[in-house]
C-alpha cells in the first residue's frame, strides 16, 4: 500500500501533530501504526491509570514529552482524599530503566514526590522541560534537585501545586552554566525567596520569556528584574508595599517601559493599587491579563487598568470588579476570547454589593464578538439573561457558569434555569464544555441531549430530578467524554442503563447521589475493561463481605476506562469492585 | 428597592424609636432578640410584603433552596426590619433585659461572651410559588448544609480561596458613635495598625509593654479572637493576631478593669 518509502511518510507525519489525528493515522494500516509509533514524539495520556508505563514504552520507545494526569477533576475542590492515587515515580521509573529519552513531562493533579523529582534530573541528559499543575507531595528540595541536575533546562513552570517551600537555596542551585532558561514560574511557593540568586539566574537568561514571580519578591527586586529582562513576554508579579516610595515607583516604571515585548500579565498577589499605574504604558500591548489572585484591587482601580488594554483576549478576573466594570470591559475589550470571573467571596460573609450578576454576562456578551469560553460566578441568574447571551454568542466552546447558592432559580420568574441553559446548548453548536447551576431539573439534561452534539464535558451539581436526566445525556452526547456529578438525584436505573457506553468515555464521576453499592456492583460486573471505584473515607462502613448492604448509597463513585486492569496503588478505604 | 435606613445606636435603654411605616405597607412582625443588636434598624418605607424574620447568622445565609425575592436580600445583621409600633411596650420591656452580648457597643465588661442565638433565619417566601415554599420547609427541619459546609462549593481551588478572604474588622471605640472597618492585611505589625487606629479615631494609644499594656495613655485596644474571648492587642504575636482577630475594641482607659479581674 506504500507508494513512498518508510521515511517519507514518516517525514509526512510529522507535520501531524494532533493527537487526536495521530491516533487515526496510527489506525489506517498496519505499516502506518508501525511508522507511527516509532516517529511519535509526543504523548498525551488523560488519564494515568488507563495504561501503564510499559505499555507507553513498548509502544511509543522514541517519545520525547509526556502529558498525564491523576486525579479526577472534582479533587480540585477537595472531593477526592489526598492518598488516592494517581504517583508518578513509576512512570519515571519505567521511564529512565527503559532509557527513554525523555525532555519534557507535563504533569495535572498528580503526586510527586522529592524522589520522583531527583530521579527525573538524574536520569534524562536532555530534559528540558517541567510543567506541574495542580500537583502535590513535593518540596523545595525536589526543585533543588531539578535546578542542580539538569542542565539544559529551558522551561521550570509550577502552576498552583501545593509544595512545602523548605525555604531553602533551590534558586542558588542553577549552576552558572545555566543559560537556557526560557521559562520559570514560582508563584505558587509560599516561602522567601533568595532574591539576590533570582536577579542573578535572570540576568544570564538572555532566552527568558516568561517569570512569575511569588509573593516573596518585593517591589524594588521586580524593577531590577525586569531591566535584566526587558525581553519578557509573560509576567506574574509578586508583592507590592503598601505606598511605594516615589524613587522606587518611578525605577519601576522606568523598567515597565521598556518592556514592549510584554503581552501577558498575571499575579498582583499582594499589591497596593498606587502600584498599578507602573503598568499603564504596557497595556495597549497586553493580550493576556491575570487579576484572580488581586483581592485587594477594588473594582474602580481594575477599570482604570482595563480601560487601556484595547488588544485583550484573555481575562482573569476577580468579581469585585461589578457589572459595572463588566460594561466596561464589553466596551474595551473587543478582542476578547476568553473570560473567567472569579468569586472574592467565597463563604458569602461580605455583602458583596459589587459582585457580578447577569447584567455584566449579557453585556460582555453583547460587547465582545470573539468570545468563545467562560467561566463565570455568580449570585443570581435569569433565563431571560442566558437566553440573551445565547443569540450573542453563538460561538461558545466553553461555557461555565456557576450561582453560588446550589438550587438557586430565576430570580426574577423564580422558575428553573432550564430555559436558560436550554438555549445556551441550541445556539451553541461548537459547544464542547459545558457546567451547569441552579435550579434545573430533567428539562435542561433533555435540552443538553438533544442539542449538544460536539459536548465532551459536563459538570453537574445539584440538578436535576430522575433518572431521566442522566439518561438524557448519555444517551444523546455522543461526544461525550469526561462526566463528573455531584448532589443529584441519579441513581442505579440510569448508571446501568447502557454499561457499554463508558467504554466510549475517560471517566464518570459521581458523588452524593442515589447510586447505591449494588448498582455498582452490577456495572463491575459486566465490565472488564472499566475500573470501578467507591470510595469511602468513612472508617466504620468497612464491612465484611457478607455484611454489605447492597442497598447502600454510594458516596464517591469514580469510573473509567482502562486497557490495565486493576491498578494495585489504591489506599485502603477505595474499593474497586 | 427603596426606603432609607437608619441605624440608631441603643445608647440607653430609654432610648427607644420606632416609626411606622405609610398605611399602604404591610409591615412585618418584628420580633426582638435582644441578645445582639445594639443598633436599631429603622426603615421607612420599605416594600416588603412578605414576612421576614432577622438574621444573625452569616453562615445561614441563603441558607433556604429556593429564595426567590424579587429584590437582592442583603442578609446580613443589618437586615431589614421594621418595628411594629404596637409591639413598643414589648420591645421595650426587652430592651430592659438586654442581655448585652453584641459587641457593636459595648455596655458591659469584656470577656462576658454569652453567645448569641444565632438560629434565627431568614425565610423569604413566596407565597405564588408551593413546590419551592414546601422544599424550603423541609429544609429547615432537617438543617441543611450551609454554603460554608457543603464540601467542596463553590467549586473554586483552595489556593484561590485563601487569597481571597480579604480580612476586614470592625473596630468600635468607647463613647465613638458609629463603628469602623479596617483590612488587617493591610498591616505588617502592630505599631502601623496602632498607628492607623490613632489617625482614625483621633487619639493617642501609646505604646504597647508586655508588662502594663498601654498604661498612661487612657485607651487600651482589645480584640475579640476566634474562640471569643477578649485579649489585649499587642500579646501574641502579629501573624497569630491577624489571622485570629474577629473585632477590635478600643476602651476607654478608666473604663478598663484591671486585666486580670476579668471572666
Amino acid at each position: 500500500m506504500n507508494y513512498f518509502p518508510d521515511e517519507v511518510i514518516e517525514h509526512v507525519f510529522d507535520f501531524v501533530v494532533s493527537h487526536k489525528d495521530r491516533n487515526s493515522i496510527s489506525l489506517v494500516c498496519k505499516s502506518w501504526h508501525k511508522i507511527e509509533r516509532f516517529s511519535r514524539k509526543e504523548v498525551f495520556i488523560g488519564n494515568c491509570y488507563a495504561i501503564n508505563p510499559e505499555r507507553l514504552i513498548g509502544r511509543f520507545p522514541c517519545l520525547k514529552s509526556l502529558t498525564l494526569k491523576g486525579k479526577p477533576h472534582f479533587a480540585d475542590f477537595n472531593l477526592v482524599p489526598h492518598e488516592w492515587g494517581g504517583f508518578v515515580l513509576p512512570w519515571i521509573e519505567a521511564l529512565a530503566r527503559s532509557r527513554v529519552g525523555l525532555e519534557e513531562l507535563r504533569l495535572k493533579r498528580m503526586v510527586v514526590t522529592d524522589e520522583s523529582l531527583e530521579l527525573l534530573s538524574r536520569s534524562f541528559a536532555n530534559f528540558k522541560s517541567l510543567v506541574l499543575v495542580s500537583c502535590e507531595g513535593f518540596t523545595t528540595d525536589g526543585l533543588a534537585s531539578i535546578a542542580t541536575n539538569c542542565r539544559h533546562l529551558r522551561e521550570l513552570d509550577l502552576q498552583e501545586n501545593e509544595i512545602d517551600d523548605h525555604r531553602g537555596q533551590w534558586l542558588n542551585c542553577f549552576p552558572d552554566s545555566c543559560t537556557t532558561l526560557i521559562s520559570l514560574n514560582f508563584a505558587c511557593l509560599k516561602g522567601e525567596t533568595n532574591v539576590a540568586a533570582l536577579e542573578r539566574l535572570v540576568a544570564r537568561s538572555p532566552n527568558l520569556k516568561s517569570l512569575k514571580l511569588n509573593r516573596a519578591v518585593p517591589l524594588d527586586a521586580l524593577a531590577r528584574l525586569m531591566s535584566c529582562a526587558p525581553q519578557l513576554v509573560d509576567l506574574g508579579v509578586g508583592s507590592y508595599e503598601n505606598e511605594p516610595d516615589p524613587e522606587s515607583f518611578a525605577k519601576l516604571m522606568t523598567a515597565i517601559e521598556k518592556c514592549i515585548s510584554l503581552r501577558s500579565l498575571s499575579g498582583f498577589l499582594e499589591v497596593a493599587p498606587l502600584c498599578l499605574p507602573a503598568f499603564y504604558p504596557i497595556c495597549q500591548n497586553l493580550i493576556s491579563l491575570n487579576l484572580s489572585y488581586a483581592a485587594e484591587i477594588q473594582g474602580n482601580h481594575l477599570i482604570k487598568l482595563i480601560q487601556l488594554c484595547k488588544r485583550l483576549q484573555r481575562l482573569w478576573i476577580l468579581d469585585s470588579i461589578g457589572d459595572k466594570g463588566l460594561v466596561v470591559v464589553a466596551d474595551t475589550c473587543k478582542e476578547l476570547q476568553e473570560l473567567r470571573v472569579f468569586p472574592s467571596d467565597v463563604h458569602g460573609e461580605e455583602d458583596n454589593i459589587a459582585a457580578v450578576t447577569e447584567v455584566g454576562l449579557v453585556a460582555i456578551s453583547a460587547g465582545c464578538p470573539k468570545l468563545h469560553s467562560i467561566l463565570y460566578f455568580c449570585k443570581q441568574m435569569t433565563n431571560a439573561a442566558l437566553i440573551a447571551v445565547a443569540k450573542n454568542c453563538p460561538n461558545f466552546i466553553r461555557f461555565r457558569l456557576c450561582i453560588l447558592e446550589p438550587h438557586k432559580p430565576d430570580h426574577i420568574t423564580s422558575q428553573s434555569l432550564d430555559e436558560g441553559f436550554g438555549a445556551i446548548v441550541q445556539a451553541c453548536k461548537g459547544l464542547r464544555r459545558l457546567s451547569v447551576s441552579g435550579l434545573l431539573t430533567d428539562q435542561v439534561f433533555l435540552y443538553i441531549g438533544m442539542y449538544a452534539e460536539q459536548l465532551e464535558m459536563l459538570s453537574i451539581a445539584f440538578a436535576g430530578d430522575t433518572d431521566k436526566g442522566m439518561l438524557y445525556v448519555l444517551n444523546g452526547c455522543k461526544k461525550m467524554r469526561k462526566l463528573e456529578i455531584r448532589d443529584s438525584p441519579f441513581g442505579n436505573a440510569a448508571l446501568l442503563a447502557d454499561v457499554g457506553r463508558y467504554e466510549t468515555m475517560r471517566s464518570l464521576w459521581m458523588s452524593s447521589c442515589e447510586v447505591t453499592l449494588g448498582g455498582c456492583k452490577r456495572l463491575a460486573q459486566n465490565s472488564p475493561r472499566l475500573n470501578v471505584e467507591i470510595i469511602n473515607e468513612n472508617e466504620n462502613n468497612r464491612m465484611e463481605q457478607n455484611e454489605e448492604d447492597e442497598g447502600e448509597k454510594v458516596d464517591k463513585l469514580y469510573l473509567y476506562r482502562t486497557v490495565v486492569g486493576t491498578r494495585k496503588d489504591a489506599p485502603p478505604y477505595v474499593r474497586i469492585l | 428597592m427603596g426606603g432609607l435606613r437608619l441605624r440608631v445606636p441603643l445608647l440607653s435603654p430609654c432610648l427607644f424609636l420606632a416609626f411606622h411605616a405609610p398605611d399602604n405597607t404591610s409591615l412585618s412582625s418584628f420580633n426582638p432578640n435582644f441578645d445582639a443588636p445594639l443598633y436599631i434598624y429603622i426603615s421607612l418605607p420599605i416594600s416588603l410584603n412578605s414576612s421576614t424574620k432577622l438574621t444573625k447568622n452569616k453562615n445561614n445565609k441563603n441558607k433556604n433552596k429556593n429564595n426567590s425575592n424579587k429584590e437582592h436580600k442583603k442578609h446580613t445583621q443589618e437586615g431589614n426590619t421594621k418595628i411594629d409600633i404596637d409591639q413598643k411596650a414589648m420591645a421595650y420591656e426587652k430592651v430592659n433585659e438586654l442581655n448585652l452580648k453584641d459587641t457593636e457597643l459595648c455596655l458591659g465588661l469584656p470577656g462576658r461572651t454569652e453567645e448569641i442565638k444565632e438560629e434565627q433565619e431568614v425565610s423569604c417566601v413566596k407565597s405564588n410559588n408551593k413546590r419551592q415554599f414546601e422544599e424550603t420547609r423541609e429544609e429547615e427541619e432537617s438543617t441543611p448544609p450551609t454554603k460554608t459546609q457543603i464540601v467542596g462549593w463553590p467549586p473554586v481551588r483552595s489556593s484561590r480561596k485563601n487569597n481571597n478572604s480579604v480580612s476586614y474588622v470592625k473596630v468600635s471605640m468607647d463613647g465613638a458613635p458609629y463603628l469602623r472597618k479596617i483590612d488587617l492585611k493591610t498591616y505588617k505589625n502592630y505599631p502601623e495598625l496602632l498607628k492607623a487606629l490613632e489617625n482614625m479615631f483621633k487619639v493617642t494609644i501609646g505604646e504597647y509593654c508586655e508588662r502594663e499594656g498601654y498604661k498612661g495613655s487612657g485607651f487600651v485596644p482589645t480584640y475579640e479572637d476566634k474562640d471569643g474571648d477578649w485579649m489585649l492587642v499587642g500579646d501574641v504575636p502579629w501573624d497569630m493576631f491577624s489571622s485570629s482577630c474577629k473585632r477590635l475594641r478600643i476602651m476607654k482607659g478608666s473604663d478598663a478593669p484591671a486585666l486580670d479581674s476579668s471572666l
